[in-house]
């Protein structure tokens, strides 16, 4: 009777949480309301990435005088889309992407858009996992320019989180970006990575990074970050934590950076290394993953020897404090019966909230969307929480099929085989 | 500018994974002609929409929030519109407060009103959709003592509730579809189903009761069979389902989900072998006592509201009915094609040796915890 729906069940079981959650489990419920004690007080310190989405809503410059509004005309309205949609991917926002959604929801019938406003939609669903509809716009880009470089590099980036390694190959291919040549060979080196060709990819980026100066500035970052996650897979450990820290030395506040960082941190064992690491980057630009991440070092801390009886009173507090930020969060976010960030539940429900059945189902519904090597491995280990031999098999074979290396892969399916990096 | 934008474009992987969502938490009570409630509103969220960092220091201070008071309070009764029959409710917003919740620093503002008649309810939310596409307006609203959540969005602004019976009538009506769903998904309660009609309607010879005489086949002539047999496996399930549902009796799941696939496995037999005799209606009985603890397992599932389990339950047998019924229907007009003289023989035997086989493995794997027919091409 199970072994159907499981799919299913899991949506009833969501739809029905939202529905039926009581009054105590709403998050407003949680904390208790205070009257501030001072006029003086600061509630509340705005992100740059608000202040500057708060200044172009009430179309006001950087001293806040009010400067004269343009017309709505088909240039204006893109050049507010261009520049809304600048601040929602330099802070990665929520509330910025949000609303370059609402401008182009309403969009006046009677402008034209334009391969820039496709470009910018394709970018807002892909950002909210709409990988399907974020094809259908770069299609609507292609209709208008074949060649479109950045539309190309989008569809090659959704083919690689979605596993159509065929489509993010086809357009890595067609690629030309003149002045970034260095881009095209790391889009067809990231689907070589994981198509069974991971070590001679690593060895053609070693050789790219041995003079990085050749490189433009700003392509760095990717390389660094491409590099490092192959050789992190193929577990040349110490040359991906060297990729990784310039990554992160380059861009101190890149959640992608800092995520592959702090996971290779926690797989060394090295959590006190991994709060550092975190410590200078402002809470506004902590992505969640990383908020999981740092929670889960600071309960490895906890539960290992090096915490000292000093230090255990503070250490368990910090513990208690996000542990219940992030189990706060999950319920509010799961009110709202969308946009649920599965992966990251995910790995709060297994590493942390000890709740493997809830983690694999969460796995399972974020690998049906998205299927890099981080999300296999996650599903793999909620599989093995949950003693899911076939399911376990079946990612064995699914890598084997698409030559997704990565030792840690290998460790969980062959415990017994000692993997060689 | 699009120089820059396409350089961005071309640095960031943009998948969602950082912060909040902007959301907003409404809680409204309705007692007698009394409205009382509270708002929270996220201090971001009144930034964008309103302005509250008079000073532009990117700071936003209680001074601030209280100077602008006047002007929130109009943005925030320009976006509720809370209607009671046919009277428009008069809201108050009382003295702020502040919240930190896990998803930032809250604006928390009272709620309190005078409404009409409560018997039916419009809530009309609009707070924030002209700037964020994305913002939700989460609500629980609780009416005659029974809390309702309520998920506004640009899609689905307004909500109208009615106490006790429009609610009652919305879950009932759910429960009737999860009822139906349950029984088209169920695999092993429809083979069973079908295994137990295969052999009435293929049968080689139709007798009346009566006086054992062969009667000539029509289509009709299986109807008062299957209706004896529909309507005993529909009394069992329902005695098993009520009972299992109200914690009358219980049974171990995996015992259930054995018996049924074993249920499965000697109804095809049944259909290759014919050892039944006729006595199909009691057989139905008394495997469709073992499936109404299955249905009852599903039904837990389901959170049954504590309020309206009878309503519920029964709207979840009913909906089950339906869905049989539907089967009957489909399955007895094919059936009846499959009695021609050349394939009749060959489709018993066929069809009992599937429902057989797929009985079989069910039973192993639910025995066993093996996922035989598990043939995943999707994880989920």
């Amino acid at each position: 009777m199970r072994f159907t729906r499981n799919g299913f069940a899991q949506t009833v079981a969501l739809t029905l949480s939202c529905l039926f959650v009581p009054l105590f489990a709403l998050p407003g419920a949680v904390a208790a309301p205070f009257l501030p004690t001072s006029d003086g007080q600061v509630l509340e310190t705005l992100s740059p990435s608000l202040i500057a989405l708060s200044r172009e809503l009430h179309n006001t410059n950087s001293t806040g005088t009010r400067v004269s509004s343009d017309q709505p005309t088909q240039e204006y309205q893109q050049r507010q889309l261009l520049e809304r949609y600048r601040i929602a991917l330099s802070s990665q926002d929520p509330r910025a992407y949000g609303n370059v959604l609402r401008l182009l929801e309403t969009w006046p019938e009677s402008f034209e858009k334009t391969e820039q406003v496709h470009l910018v939609h394709a970018g807002v669903l892909q950002h909210s996992h709409a990988f399907d509809a974020a094809l259908v716009e770069l299609d609507q880009v292609f209709k208008k320019n074949p060649q479109n470089d950045q539309a190309l590099l989008m569809r090659a980036q959704i083919g690689l989180v979605m596993g159509n390694y065929e489509l993010a190959m086809e357009s890595c291919e067609r690629l030309q970006l003149p002045f970034h040549p260095v881009l095209r060979v790391n889009c067809e080196l990231q689907v070589k990575g994981v198509t069974g060709y991971a070590q001679e990819a690593l060895q053609t980026f070693n050789e790219i990074l041995s003079d990085p100066d050749r490189m433009l500035q700003d392509d760095r970052l990717e390389i660094y970050l491409s590099a490092g996650d192959i050789a992190h897979r193929l577990g040349q450990n110490a040359l991906a934590q060297s990729y990784y820290r310039t990554a992160v030395e380059l861009s101190p506040y890149s959640p992608y950076a800092l995520a592959h960082l702090s996971q290779l941190l926690l797989e060394n064992d090295e959590p006190g290394k991994m709060i550092s690491l975190l410590e200078p980057v402002p809470e506004s630009s902590l992505s969640l993953e990383l908020k999981v991440l740092r929670a889960l070092a600071w309960n490895e801390l906890l539960d290992g020897s090096a915490t000292d009886a000093r230090h255990k009173p503070i250490a368990e507090q910090r513990v208690s404090q996000l542990n219940a930020e992030l189990e706060d969060y999950f319920v509010g976010s799961r009110l709202r019966g969308e946009a649920f960030s599965y992966k990251e539940f995910s790995l709060y429900a297994l590493t942390i909230a000890d709740n493997p059945a809830e983690a694999l189902e969460a796995a399972k519904l974020n690998w049906a969307v998205q299927k890099e090597p981080s999300d296999t491995l996650l599903l793999a280990r909620a599989a093995l929480a949950m003693g899911n031999k076939e399911l376990l098999t079946t990612l064995e074979m699914w890598t084997d099929a698409t030559g997704t290396e990565d030792v840690r892969l290998q460790r969980l399916f062959f415990p017994s085989v000692a993997v060689q990096p | 500018m699009i120089r820059t934008i396409a350089l961005l474009l071309l640095w960031f992987p943009m998948l969602a994974s950082a912060l909040s969502l902007s959301d907003s938490y409404l809680s409204l009570g309705f007692e007698h002609e009394r409205l009382q409630g509270d708002w929270q509103v996220a201090l971001s969220d009144i930034e964008l929409a309103i302005g509250v960092d008079i000073d532009g220091n990117g700071e936003i201070s209680w001074g601030e929030v209280q100077r602008k008071k006047p002007e929130i309070d109009r943005w925030l009764m320009a976006n509720i519109h809370v209607q009671s029959g046919p009277s428009t409710c008069e809201i108050n917003l009382g003295d702020y407060m502040v919240n930190e919740l896990g998803s930032g620093v809250f604006l928390y503002v009272p709620i309190s009103g005078l409404c009409g008649s409560n018997e039916e309810v419009s809530v009309e939310y609009t707070l924030l959709f002209d700037i964020d596409a994305t913002h939700r307006g989460i609500a629980t609203i609780n009416m005659a003592g029974e809390n309702q959540t309520v998920l506004f969005s640009p899609a689905n602004p307004a909500v109208t509730l009615k106490d006790g019976e429009q609610s009652l009538f919305a879950n009932a009506y759910r429960f009737l579809i999860e009822g139906i769903w349950h029984i088209w998904i169920g695999f092993d309660h429809i083979l069973f189903l079908v295994a137990l009609l295969i052999p009435i309607v293929l049968a080689d010879k139709a007798y009346n009761n009566a006086d054992k005489k062969v009667l000539d086949w029509t289509w009709k002539t299986p109807l008062p069979e299957i209706l004896k047999v529909v309507t005993a496996f529909t009394v069992a399930h329902s005695i098993t389902l009520i009972l299992a549902t109200l914690g009358v009796v219980s049974l171990p799941s995996r015992l259930v989900e054995i018996a049924i696939a074993l249920s499965v496995v000697v109804s095809g037999l049944n259909v290759i072998f014919g050892f039944f005799r006729g006595r199909h209606w009691q057989i139905a009985f008394m495997f469709g006592l073992v499936h109404g603890f299955g249905f009852a397992g599903v039904l837990a599932e389901l959170s049954l509201p504590r309020e309206q389990l009878i309503a519920s339950l029964l709207a979840f047998n009913v909906g089950v009915e339906i869905g049989q019924l539907t089967i009957v229907a489909i399955l007895i007009p094919v059936l009846t094609l499959a009695r021609a003289p050349m394939i009749r023989r060959v489709a018993m035997i066929s069809a009992g040796f599937v429902v057989t086989i797929a009985g079989s493995v069910w039973m192993i794997e639910r025995m066993f915890g093996y996922s035989l027919l598990s043939i995943n091409t999707s994880i989920v």
